[in-house]
C-alpha cells in the first residue's frame, strides 16, 4: 500500500525530468527550422559559446549557415562564465569555439590550456600580427579604443591628449571612470603596466582615483551622461557606446552625447588603448573543420564590415572600411603591443586597484 | 491481563530528565481506567507512547498478547489499532462528519463502510449531522465525532486524552455520563487521561495516580476518597 | 541495537527520498567548498589586507538597513491591510506583492534610467522649467540608493508572510488587546509585532539571503560586496581558492543568519490552538484616517511598482518595433516552461523534505532542513560552476551505459536542460521549502497523528489529510517559485543548453549592453507573467476556507 505512494511520487518525478529532457529537443528542433534543415548529419554543425551579446552578431551566424549548411548552435554568457564552463566540461566538452570580448580572457582560456592553434593563411592574412595570439591560439575579429570623452565647452581639448593627463590638477574632482570590476579599465592598466612597468602605472592608477568625480559606478554610457550632467568635464569610455548613445532612439541621449567631443589619448607617446573581441578554437572542439572555416569567414571583408557597421567597433581586417560616425573621429595611433600583455598582466592591474582603492 | 505495561520510561533526548520513568499498569478487558494527574506529570506521553507515536526508551507494552513495542521491536502507530482521541478532536477540517468517520475504517466494501458509519454516528447520537463540516458543529458535538471516529474501526484500545477539556462545565457533566454509557456499550478497553478528579471518579473503573512523571501508584475505586489529601489537590 | 531499532523505523520512503534531495543540493556545494582546505594563497593576503574590510562594512549597512526597513513596511502594510477597511484595500490586499515580479537588477536600471541627466525626470525640470539640479540630489548609485532598491522591491517577502500570519492567528490576541483598552499604534507595537515574530523573522531571513546574493544591483551600482567580490577574485584574479574562501566567509554569515532566526523565532510553533480559527474583522476607516492609510501604501505601490513598470513600458513603446519577431515567442515559451518544471520539481521536493522533517525530528531531519538553505545562500554563478563540476562527473560515470545504449559518449546530461532544471531546485528549493514548512507549522502534527492512530501509514495519511490542510502553502511555495524563476539569471546564463534563450537572458543581454530601453520589452513579459502567477496566488490562498 504505501510502496504504491512513494513508487507513484517517483514515477512523478521521472516524468517531470522527461519532460524537462524532451523540452529541450523539441526546442532545438524549433530553432532548427528556421534556419536551414539540417540537424548535424548533412552539413555539420558548430558549437559556440560567446560572450558577445549583440543582436548583429546573430545575423552573422544565420548568414554563415545560409551560405555553408552549417549549423550554428550559440550558447551566450560572461566570457569568465564560459571559460569556467569550458574548464569544468574538459575534454568532453561540445564547444569548438570561444568568442570574448577582451583579449585578456582570450589568453587566460589559453593558458588553461582550452584552446588548440590554428594554421590557416587566411587568418593570418585578414589579422595583422598584434591582434592575434603569438601561437594562433586565437584571433582579434573587432577593434575597440577606449577613449577620452570631454564636454566641449567646459575642456580646451589641447589640456587633455594623453591618459595621463587625466591625473593633472587642472582635472582634479573632474573625471569619470567605471569601477575597478569593469574589464575594459582592468585591460587599460595592464596595458600600461607592460608600456610604462609597474611603478608608473600604480602612480598614474592613484592620481586618477584623486581626480575622480564620485565613486566609480554605472556602465561607459552612465560616464559620459555624467559628463553631460556636469558631474565632471572628461569621461574614459570605449567608442562603440558613444556611437551607439549618438544613434540612440531617446533623443534625450544623443543629446547628451553631442555635448561630447572625443580624444583618442596618447597620439604623441604610446598610443590609444585598443582591445579586441576575439576567438578561439577550443582544445576538444568535435567538428573542428567546420570551426575553423567559420573563423575565417568571421575575418573576410564582408562579415568584417557587417560587424563593424553594426557596432560601432572598428574591424580588425585592414581592408575593411570603419564606419562613417568613426571615420569622422579620424584614424589614430594604437598602443604598440600584442594584446596578449593584457591577459598577462590581468591580476596585477587588479591588485593595484585594491590596493589604492580604486572600487 | 488484556494490557500489559511493564517498567516503561521515556525522555524526549538522552541527556534530559525522563519523562516517564519505570512506569506499570495492567488492565483487564472492557475496564475503563483513568490516568489522574496534574498537567506535566507525564500523563498524556503515556498515552503517546501506548498507541506508538513515540518510542520508549526501555520498557514494554503489549495488547492482548501481542507485543507493541519492547527493547528490539516497535510497532508504528498506525498497526496498533488503538483509537486515540485528541485533546482538541483534530477533526480533519477538510472533510464531513461523514468522511471523518469514515477515514478509519479500511477492508471493507462501500456498503459496510457506510453500515459502519451510520451505526457509529447512531451510537453518539448525531446521525443528522453527517454532512456538516466540523466546523459547522458546537465543542461537544465535535467531541461526539472525535469519539465516533476513534471507535468506528472497532479498535482493541481507546485513548482519551483529556477529552472534557474543551467543554463548558455543565456540558461537560452531562456528555461524561453519557460518554461512559457509550463506551461501555461497545466494550472497548479504554484509558483516558484527566486532571479533574470529578472526570475521573464519573467514568472510570479504576483510577491512577501520577505524580512528577515519575512515579506511578494506583488506587482503587473505593480509596477514592484518598485523594483529597492535600498533595494532589489541583 | 537501540540505534539500529531507531534507524529501522527511520528508513522508509521518505527518508531514502530525503536524503536523496538533500544529497543533490549538497553535492555542487560540495564540489566548490572542498577547496577551501587547500593553502592559503598570496591573493588571499591581499583580499583580506584590502577589500575584505570593506566588503563586510558594505555587506553589513546594507543587510541593516534592508532588514530594518522591510520589516516597517512589510509588517505595517501587512497589519493595515488585515486590521483596516480603507478605498481600494481589496486591491492593495495583492498589489503590493506585485514588486516581487520585478527583478532588482532591472529596477535598478530604470530607477537610475529615470533619475540620471537624460531620464524623464531631470529632462523635463530642464526642456520644460529650464531648471539644472544638483546631481547628487538625483543619484541612485550610491549605498543608500542600494538600500532603496532592495527595500522597495524585496519587501513583499515580510508582508505576504506576516499577512498570512495576521489574517489566521491573531484575532483573538489583537481582540483582546482592544479590549483592554490599547490604541492602534500600541497595539502594532506591542501586541502584532512581538506574535508575527516569527512570520516576520522568516520573510526578512528571504530578504536578507536575496541581498546576499544579488549580484546585478551592486555590480552596477559600483558597490563592493562579497558578490562582487567573489567574482572578481575568482574571473578578474583567476583564483578559485580566495573566491572559495570568500564565499566561505559568506556562507558563516548564512548560517549565522539562520541560526539566529531559528533563535528568535523561538521554541513556539504557531500551531491552531482550537480546530476553528476566526479570522480578524477589519474594522472601517473614514475620513482623513481612511486616506492617510489609503497615500501610505498607495505611495509604496507607486515606488515599487507602477513607476517603473510605467518608464518600462514607455521605453518599450521606443524600441518594441525591433523586438517583436516569432523568436520572441519561444523566449516566453521557454522561459514558462523552465519555471513550471522547475517550480513543480521544487514543490515535490520540499513537500518531501518537510514532510520527513516534521515527522521525524531528529539530528537528520534537522540536518536535511539546513542544509536546503545552502543553495539559496551562495551567489548563484558560484554554485553554476559546482553543478557543472558534478553532472560532468556524472555524465562520465555513465558513459558506458550511453554507449550501450547506442548514444555517443559525450556530454548529455551536462548539455540538457536536466541541468538547468535541476539547478533551479538547488538554488530555490529554499523558496518553496519555506512556505510549505510555514504551511506544515500552522497546521501543526495533530491531524497527521490522528490519521495514523486511524490506521493510516505516514504515506497515505500524506496524500489524504496532509495535502490537503496545506494546499495553500503548496500553491504559494510553487508561485514564489515559479517568480523566482523568471526572474533569475546567473543560473541560466550558464547553465542553458545552446540555441536556449529565455526572457531573463534577453532582458540581461541587452541591459549589460547599456541599451535598457531594448532591455524594457522582456523585462515586462516577466513582470507581467509573474504578476498574473501573483494575483492567482492571492485568489487561491484568498479562497483557503479556514
Amino acid at each position: 500500500m504505501k510502496k504504491q505512494y512513494v513508487l507513484f511520487s517517483i514515477i512523478a518525478m521521472m516524468l517531470l525530468v522527461l519532460a524537462a529532457c524532451g523540452g529541450n529537443n523539441n526546442e532545438e528542433s524549433q530553432n532548427n527550422t528556421d534556419g536551414s534543415n539540417t540537424t548535424g548529419d548533412d552539413q555539420g554543425e558548430i558549437n559556440l559559446y560567446t560572450g558577445r551579446h549583440y543582436e548583429t552578431d546573430q545575423a552573422l551566424y544565420d548568414q554563415f549557415t545560409d551560405e555553408t549548411g552549417i549549423k550554428v548552435n550559440v550558447i551566450k554568457g560572461k566570457d569568465d562564465e564560459l571559460i569556467a564552463r569550458l574548464e569544468r566540461e574538459g575534454k568532453a566538452s561540445k564547444a569548438d569555439l570561444l568568442i570574448t570580448a577582451d583579449a585578456g580572457r582570450l589568453y587566460r582560456a589559453k593558458t588553461q590550456e582550452l584552446l588548440q592553434p590554428v594554421e590557416s593563411d587566411t587568418l593570418t592574412n585578414n589579422i595583422p600580427e598584434k591582434y592575434r595570439d603569438p601561437e594562433n591560439e586565437w584571433f582579434g575579429l573587432t577593434k575597440r579604443a577606449r577613449i577620452i570623452a570631454y564636454h566641449k565647452e567646459r575642456v580646451n581639448p589641447d589640456d587633455i591628449q594623453s591618459y595621463e593627463d587625466l591625473t593633472k590638477d587642472a582635472f582634479q574632482d573632474k573625471v569619470l571612470i567605471r569601477s575597478s570590476s569593469n574589464i575594459y579599465n582592468q585591460s587599460l592598466l595592464a596595458s600600461l603596466i607592460a608600456l610604462n612597468g609597474e611603478p608608473d602605472a600604480k602612480t598614474w592608477a592613484e592620481g586618477v582615483v584623486d581626480n575622480m568625480a564620485r565613486d566609480p559606478k554605472g556602465g561607459d554610457r552612465d560616464q559620459a551622461i555624467a559628463v553631460a550632467a556636469g558631474e565632471g568635464d572628461v569621461a574614459v569610455m570605449n567608442t562603440y557606446y558613444l556611437g551607439k548613445m549618438l544613434n540612440a532612439e531617446d533623443e534625450e541621449q544623443v543629446k547628451a552625447a553631442e555635448q561630447l567631443g572625443v580624444i583618442f589619448p596618447n597620439q604623441d607617446s604610446t598610443g590609444t588603448h585598443v582591445n579586441i573581441s576575439g576567438i578561439g578554437l577550443t582544445t576538444s572542439s568535435p567538428n573542428k573543420d567546420n570551426a575553423i572555416l567559420f573563423m575565417e569567414f568571421l575575418t573576410k571583408e564582408q562579415a568584417q564590415e557587417q560587424f563593424a557597421k553594426a557596432n560601432y567597433e572598428y574591424p580588425v581586417n585592414p581592408n575593411v572600411a570603419v564606419a562613417d560616425l568613426l571615420e569622422s573621429w579620424g584614424s589614430f595611433k594604437e598602443q604598440d603591443l600584442n594584446l596578449s600583455k593584457l591577459g598577462e598582466f590581468n591580476n596585477e592591474a587588479i591588485m593595484i586597484m585594491n590596493e589604492i582603492g580604486w572600487k | 491481563m488484556y494490557i500489559q505495561i511493564k517498567e516503561l520510561s521515556f525522555s524526549y533526548g538522552r541527556s534530559q530528565k525522563p519523562i516517564i520513568n519505570n512506569f506499570n499498569l495492567e488492565i483487564a478487558k472492557g475496564d475503563i481506567v483513568s490516568i489522574l494527574g496534574e498537567s506535566g506529570s507525564g500523563k498524556s506521553t503515556i498515552l503517546r507512547l501506548i498507541c506508538g507515536l513515540e518510542t520508549p526508551v526501555c520498557g514494554s507494552i503489549s495488547i492482548n498478547k501481542q507485543m507493541m513495542s519492547d527493547g528490539r521491536h516497535c510497532i508504528l502507530p498506525e498497526k496498533r489499532s488503538i483509537g486515540m482521541m485528541f485533546q482538541d478532536y483534530a477533526l480533519f477540517p477538510h472533510m464531513s462528519v461523514a468522511d471523518n468517520v469514515q477515514f478509519g475504517l479500511k477492508h471493507k466494501s462501500r456498503k459496510d463502510k457506510r453500515k459502519r458509519v451510520d451505526q457509529v454516528l447512531e451510537l453518539v447520537n448525531m446521525s443528522d449531522f453527517r454532512n456538516r463540516y466540523p466546523h459547522e458543529l458546537s465543542g461537544g458535538q465535535q467531541q461526539r465525532i472525535a469519539l465516533a471516529r476513534s471507535l468506528a474501526p472497532e479498535p482493541s484500545l481507546l485513548l482519551m486524552d483529556e477529552p472534557f477539556s474543551n467543554l463548558d462545565a455543565d456540558l461537560q457533566i452531562k456528555i461524561r455520563n453519557e460518554l461512559r454509557d457509550i463506551i461501555k456499550a461497545t466494550g472497548t478497553t479504554s484509558i483516558f487521561v484527566t486532571h479533574d478528579r470529578e472526570d475521573a471518579r464519573a467514568i472510570a473503573d479504576r483510577i491512577i495516580t501520577m505524580r512528577e512523571g515519575s512515579a506511578y501508584e494506583w488506587d482503587s475505586l473505593c480509596t477514592i476518597d484518598d485523594l483529597t489529601e492535600p498533595a494532589l489537590v489541583d | 541495537m537501540k540505534l539500529n531499532r531507531q534507524f529501522s523505523r527511520l528508513l522508509n520512503g521518505w527518508m531514502i527520498l530525503s536524503i536523496g534531495i538533500v544529497l543533490l543540493i549538497l553535492f555542487p556545494n560540495i564540489s566548490i567548498l572542498i577547496n577551501f582546505f587547500t593553502q592559503e594563497t598570496s591573493n588571499w593576503d591581499h583580499i583580506k589586507t584590502h577589500i575584505l574590510p570593506l566588503l563586510i562594512q558594505n555587506t553589513s549597512i546594507i543587510m541593516i538597513f534592508t532588514g530594518f526597513f522591510t520589516i516597517m513596511i512589510g509588517t505595517s502594510l501587512a497589519w493595515l491591510v488585515s486590521a483596516y477597511d480603507f478605498p481600494f484595500k481589496r486591491f492593495f490586499q495583492w498589489g503590493l506583492i506585485l514588486p516581487l515580479a520585478i527583478p532588482p537588477y532591472i529596477a535598478a536600471y530604470t530607477y537610475n534610467g529615470m533619475l540620471n541627466y537624460t531620464g524623464v525626470i531631470q529632462t523635463g525640470l530642464r526642456n520644460q522649467f529650464n531648471i539644472q539640479v544638483d546631481q547628487r540630489y538625483f543619484d541612485i548609485m550610491t549605498l543608500p540608493g542600494s538600500i532603496f532598491i532592495f527595500t522597495l522591491f524585496l519587501y513583499p517577502y515580510v508582508y505576504m508572510i506576516t499577512r498570512a500570519f495576521l489574517a489566521n492567528q491573531s484575532a483573538a490576541l489583537i481582540e483582546n488587546a482592544k479590549m483592554l483598552g490599547s490604541n492602534s499604534f500600541e497595539i502594532f507595537f506591542r501586541v502584532v509585532m512581538p506574535i508575527s515574530r516569527g512570520a516576520i523573522v522568516g520573510g526578512v531571513s528571504l530578504v536578507l539571503l536575496e541581498v546576499l546574493n544579488d549580484y546585478g544591483v551592486v555590480q552596477y551600482f559600483g558597490i563592493p560586496t562579497f558578490s562582487t567580490a567573489i567574482f572578481q577574485t575568482w574571473f578578474g584574479m583567476g583564483d578559485l581558492n580566495a573566491a572559495i574562501k570568500l564565499s566561505a566567509t559568506l556562507m558563516f554569515i548564512v548560517f549565522f543568519i539562520l541560526i539566529v532566526e531559528k533563535f528568535l523565532r523561538g521554541r513556539k510553533r504557531y500551531s491552531y490552538t482550537a480546530a476553528r480559527v476566526r479570522p480578524l474583522t477589519p474594522i472601517r476607516l473614514t475620513g482623513w484616517r481612511a486616506w492617510s492609510v489609503f497615500a501610505y501604501a498607495g505611495i509604496i505601490f507607486a515606488l515599487a511598482f507602477l513607476i517603473p513598470v510605467i518608464q518600462l513600458v514607455d521605453w518599450m513603446v521606443l524600441t518594441y518595433d525591433k523586438m517583436i519577431d516569432p523568436v520572441f515567442l519561444s523566449l516566453i515559451f521557454n522561459s514558462l516552461f523552465v519555471a513550471l518544471a522547475g517550480a513543480a520539481m521544487i514543490v515535490i521536493f520540499a513537500v518531501i523534505v518537510a514532510n520527513f522533517a516534521r515527522t521525524q525530528q531528529n539530528w537528520l531531519s534537522k540536518a536535511s532542513t539546513r542544509t536546503i538553505i545552502l543553495g539559496y545562500s551562495i551567489p548563484g554563478a558560484v554554485i553554476a560552476v559546482g553543478i557543472i563540476t558534478v553532472f560532468i562527473q556524472i555524465d562520465e560515470l555513465l558513459f558506458g551505459i550511453y554507449e550501450a545504449i547506442g548514444l555517443d559518449p559525450t556530454l548529455i546530461l551536462s548539455t540538457s536542460l536536466f541541468m538547468l532544471i535541476s539547478a533551479f531546485v538547488i538554488r530555490f528549493l529554499a523558496v518553496g521549502f519555506n512556505a510549505i514548512e510555514s504551511g506544515f507549522d500552522k497546521t501543526g502534527i495533530k491531524f497527521s497523528e490522528a490519521s495514523r492512530t486511524l490506521g493510516m501509514s505516514m504515506t497515505k495519511t500524506f496524500f489524504k489529510v496532509d495535502v490537503h490542510l496545506i494546499k495553500g502553502a503548496i500553491f504559494s511555495g510553487f508561485i514564489l517559485s515559479f517568480i523566482e524563476i523568471m526572474k533569475e539569471l546567473p543560473l541560466t546564463l550558464i547553465l542553458r543548453p545552446f540555441n536556449f534563450d529565455t526572457l531573463s537572458t534577453k532582458a540581461f543581454q541587452y541591459a549589460s549592453d547599456e541599451q535598457i530601453h531594448e532591455a524594457s520589452l522582456p523585462s515586462i513579459i516577466i513582470i507581467v507573467l509573474s504578476g498574473i502567477a501573483i494575483y492567482f496566488f492571492h485568489h487561491v490562498v484568498e479562497k483557503e476556507p479556514d
